[in-house]
């Protein structure tokens, strides 16, 4: 059986027992209906798969220029400092586990768990915010980021319950949208780039010996041949990840947006369930490619 | 009576800041073809033109990469103007590079790219425009 059926069946089989639930006894919540603690847990996983390697495409980069022999570079030539591929790293980290502990946070709400928060996550924000040197995008999650720490950690200091998770949602969904659109431009856009500066540094490093082969090097090309195909196959899974990670943002804003709506109307859980099965499906299927494909060797 | 031509500063959008991070990136693949393409015509990889475009093409990403990490802090007085220039120049620099076989004049073409980039750094719209002139007039293009 494929995966989509898998997935498709799981989450029909995740609705049916929601309806089931509420049908016996009412105890259907927004997290038995969208299981929304179980895709924060599946995003807290996956995403940073995606934003850490921010700073690896430098690390790549630099070993490529450390193995090309001194005769064949110039003189100058000097590694790229990753210490801002590192800082954007740890910026989108901490952002983007700001907007996971939110949706994590609804869960809870929704079904009446403990709500806190974590003010480490809270500090790390507002200090890596203060760092001008990064793009509008990136400064501007970081704003949003914090909008969603503060109304979070005001909700648990007032002890919101069930009953005010439609005020939470309306109140934060500006900075949801806000935040979720300017993470996936930093990475569908500026890692993108910074990707295909990546695959024009290996072209460069295989293509130019590759060219230059002699016939009595046969063997030795197709070794380095069959090397530079798995780097460039290596290289595509991390173009299709930052892309899935786009669809990721896209549906989490996509999830925030109905539960939004949905709120307004005063839904029961049952219509709610209903109106957001398919971005949830969407969401889960995105996050699973992710970790899948980050599971390949 | 007082002039009212002070110049207006301007921090570049981001969508400003990646296109000419995109510019920066499709000029290194650019000057990267005519490298590769010399080697397969024969130049050795040890060969001082092909070592000096080697070093181009890292510069020019390091270049793309800047803008794409640190985009925020760049500030330019007229702004559109400079960005407009740069384009321009930027775009002679792409096209003339499109499948040039003439390694020296790739060497040419990128080497004033590159003074592009660092007056660019500078935030002087004079030094600005003077290295985009120079870019497309070691591109080809009639001024």
């Amino acid at each position: 059986m494929s995966m989509t059926r898998v997935r498709r069946r799981l989450s029909l089989q995740i609705f049916a027992v929601a309806i089931l639930c509420a049908a016996v006894n009412g105890c259907v919540n927004l997290d038995d209906a969208a299981g929304i603690s179980k895709l924060s847990d599946e995003a807290r996983v996956a995403l940073p798969r995606v934003s850490n390697d921010v700073a690896g495409t430098c690390a790549r980069q630099n070993t490529l220029i450390e193995n090309t022999p001194v005769a064949e570079r110039p003189k100058t030539e000097q590694m790229q400092d990753c210490k801002p591929y590192q800082e954007l790293a740890d910026h989108l980290a901490k952002d983007q586990n700001v907007l996971i502990a939110y949706f994590d946070a609804l869960g809870k709400l929704s079904s009446n768990k403990p709500l806190g928060y974590d003010t480490a996550i809270d500090q790390n924000v507002t200090a890596s915010s203060a760092n001008t040197a990064f793009s509008a995008n990136a400064i501007t999650a970081g704003n949003d980021a914090q909008n969603l720490m503060k109304s979070l950690a005001d909700a648990a200091t007032a002890g919101y319950r069930e009953k005010q998770l439609g005020r939470l949602i309306d109140a934060n969904d500006a900075s949801v949208q806000s935040l979720t659109r300017s993470l996936k431009k930093v990475i569908t856009v500026d890692y993108a780039l910074l990707l295909s500066n990546e695959e024009l540094s290996l072209d460069s490093f295989y293509q130019g010996p590759m060219a230059s082969a002699q016939p009595n090097e046969r063997l030795a090309l197709i070794l380095v041949q069959r090397q530079y195909a798995h780097d460039k196959a290596a290289l595509q899974i991390r173009k299709d990840n930052a892309a899935a990670y786009g669809k990721v943002m896209d549906d989490m804003a996509a999830l925030h947006s109905k539960l939004k709506q949905e709120a307004g109307k005063r839904a029961s859980m049952i219509e709610v369930a209903k109106q957001v099965a398919p971005v949830v499906e969407s969401l889960r299927t995105a996050l699973s490619d992710i970790l899948s494909r980050s599971n390949q060797p | 009576m007082k002039s009212s031509a002070t110049p207006v500063t301007t921090t570049l959008t981001d969508d400003q800041m990646q296109a000419l991070a995109q510019s920066f990136h499709n000029i290194a693949f650019e000057v990267g073809q005519v490298r590769l393409d010399a080697i397969r015509a024969g130049s050795k990889l040890t060969d001082p033109p092909i070592v000096q475009l080697q070093g181009y093409v890292y510069s020019l990403m390091n270049t793309a990469a800047n803008f794409a990490l640190q985009a925020a802090n760049l500030t330019l007085a007229n702004a559109d103007q400079a960005v407009n220039e740069i384009s321009v120049a930027t775009k002679a620099a792409d096209d003339a590079l499109d499948k040039l076989e003439d390694v020296d004049k790739a060497v040419q073409i990128a080497s004033a790219v590159i003074v592009l980039a660092m007056a660019i750094s500078t935030k002087d719209l004079g030094q600005i425009a003077m290295a985009a002139k120079s870019v497309v007039t070691t591109a080809g293009v009639p001024v």
